[in-house]
């Protein structure tokens, strides 16, 4: 079997063990528990919050986005297709996963090209950290043209890589070729953990390199779990639970990187997403629950839950009085437990208005 | 002198500041330890000692299996046997922690500077497995070594 339709089985394993195993973490969460937000006085009805944005100068209807995750095989492309749907119906970004397959085998684009069917979507391309040290910056330049893609995610998987039968385990020079092709690319480019976190130090490396991080963190999807099932090596299951939790990320990040801020990994619920954004994240990203809905109900299953998804943020920011998202990236908060105690011991630098309590 | 189940220096507390960037490669990784005492070295080539309650027997052990570093604990000396030679290490200067995996071994390494990670006879048949989960504790901690690992960022829980 030739590399292409070995990389379009694997993604094809991929869903399925998402979709049918368990794959969450089993011991860590988002540490999103340990966030409280202090609410504002006053009553405001949900349908009077405003949770509208503008992302590279497109609007969004709220600081919502689908992750990237999957392309390269025709189911891929049903869900990539009904996800898009869905997600420009509700206004919100949209990622593909890896376009390594494309980029591998150019009939494979189909799977990933999903404007055709939703032209005002705003679409987030994706290719792996390490294969950029083996196309030129036209290629991927070419690969982001040939899906019309208004941004472009990095994903760096150096744990899902460590546990995969097949992983690339070279990651030298990594961070100046993300530069490299940041500073080269017609689009902005964002640089993207797939589940196990990113910290102040390589958050340090990206500042004013690249447009934005998606901390994806710890607590929801394990992709080194994913591999596990696919790996024969059963000893490698002590890194399961490896990762930093998705708050303590968001801080991190928050701490040495001036650009966007993105929260994903474990993000379930709209109390979830109103606490990332009140630690400071522009936009949060949700990934398995999209995906069991769409396979539930297609398109219109994805649409419900995306849109059902909005009004509970919006109730959620009314219950605290919180008429924008503005407003709510100004509320005062206090962090407790262990992400307090963590977020101290890396001295992470934190807007004032979030307190620490520890205990 | 310490002998510890897996508590010296509290190993277990210690959560690696995953990097999501590492700059090296797999194969970069080298996993040789050294043991300083007096004017002489001691080399781990595996990062672990095999601790035995017979001493004849560690010697015997380690002319047989010439990788891996095989010990005993006398009075207030860490007796090591390497390829049969013998090398005695003041006990004063180590805390000996029993492992159970790649993963601990690293967090004893990074948990404190005197902590001596060892495994016992019954997981002599895992040393390729804690080698393996060890080189991926410091492919994602960006550590070429021991000496970086020992300085990786990480919480202490």
């Amino acid at each position: 079997m030739d590399e292409a339709s070995l990389t379009e089985n694997r993604k094809m394993e991929h869903i399925n063990i998402v979709l049918e195993k368990d794959t969450q973490y089993k011991e860590k969460t988002t540490f999103l528990e340990y966030v409280k937000i202090l609410p504002n006085s006053g009553s405001i009805k949900s349908d009077e919050v405003e949770l509208g944005m503008n992302l590279i100068g497109k609007e969004l209807s709220s600081p919502l986005f689908v992750s990237g995750m999957t392309g390269g095989h025709s189911v891929a492309f049903g869900i990539n297709k009904n996800i898009a749907i869905a997600a420009e119906k509700a206004g919100i970004p949209m990622g593909v996963g890896s376009q390594r397959a494309m980029v591998e085998n150019k009939q494979l684009v189909y799977s990933y090209d999903v404007k055709k069917y939703a032209p005002n979507l705003f679409l987030i391309g994706n290719i792996g950290s390490t294969k950029l040290l083996s196309y030129n910056d036209s290629r991927i330049q070419e690969m982001v043209n040939d899906i019309s893609a208004d941004m472009l995610a990095i994903h760096t998987n150096p744990g899902q890589e460590s546990v995969q039968p097949e992983g690339d385990l070279d990651f030298r020079n990594t961070k100046d070729r993300i530069v490299e092709l940041a500073s080269h690319l017609d689009k902005p480019v964002i640089v993207k953990e797939v589940g196990n976190g990113i910290s102040k130090e390589v958050a340090a490396q990206l500042d004013e390199k690249v447009f934005g991080i998606d901390v994806q963190g710890a607590g929801g999807t394990t992709w080194i779990g994913v591999e596990l099932f696919r790996n024969k090596d059963k000893s490698l299951g002590s890194f399961w639970d490896w990762g930093i939790p998705t708050a303590l990320s968001v801080l991190e990040v928050k701490s040495s990187f001036s650009g966007s801020v993105w929260a994903s990994g474990g993000i379930r619920t709209a109390s979830d997403i109103v606490k990332a954004l009140a630690l400071g994240a522009d936009l949060c990203g949700m990934a398995k629950p999209v995906i069991m809905a769409e396979r539930k109900n297609g398109a219109e299953g994805a649409y419900v839950f995306l849109s059902g998804m909005i009004n509970k943020i919006k109730e959620e920011m009314a219950d605290m009085g919180f008429g924008s998202v503005a407003e709510l990236r100004n509320a005062k908060v206090e962090i407790t437990g262990t992400l307090a105690k963590l977020a101290s011991q890396r001295k992470l630098k934190m807007d004032k208005r979030i307190g620490v309590k520890q205990v | 002198m310490q002998v510890a189940a897996s508590s010296a220096n509290d190993i277990h507390s210690i959560m690696f500041v995953h990097n999501a960037l590492p700059d090296l490669s797999m194969d970069d990784i080298n996993l040789e330890c050294s043991l300083n005492y007096g004017k002489s070295e001691l080399v781990l080539s595996f990062p672990a000692v095999v601790l035995l309650d017979d001493e004849k027997k560690a010697q015997e052990m380690s002319k047989k299996d010439k990788e891996l570093v095989f010990c005993h604990l006398s009075k207030d000396s860490i007796v090591a046997f390497s390829a049969g030679k013998e090398h005695v290490l003041p006990a004063a200067s180590y805390n000996l922690v029993q492992v159970n995996n790649g993963i601990e071994i690293a967090k004893a390494y990074r948990a404190s500077r005197s902590n001596l990670p060892f495994i016992n006879e019954s997981q002599l048949s895992k040393v390729k497995e804690f080698t393996k989960q060890l080189r991926i504790a410091m492919f994602l901690t960006n550590s070429r070594n021991i000496g970086e690992l020992r300085e990786a960022p990480a919480y202490r829980l």
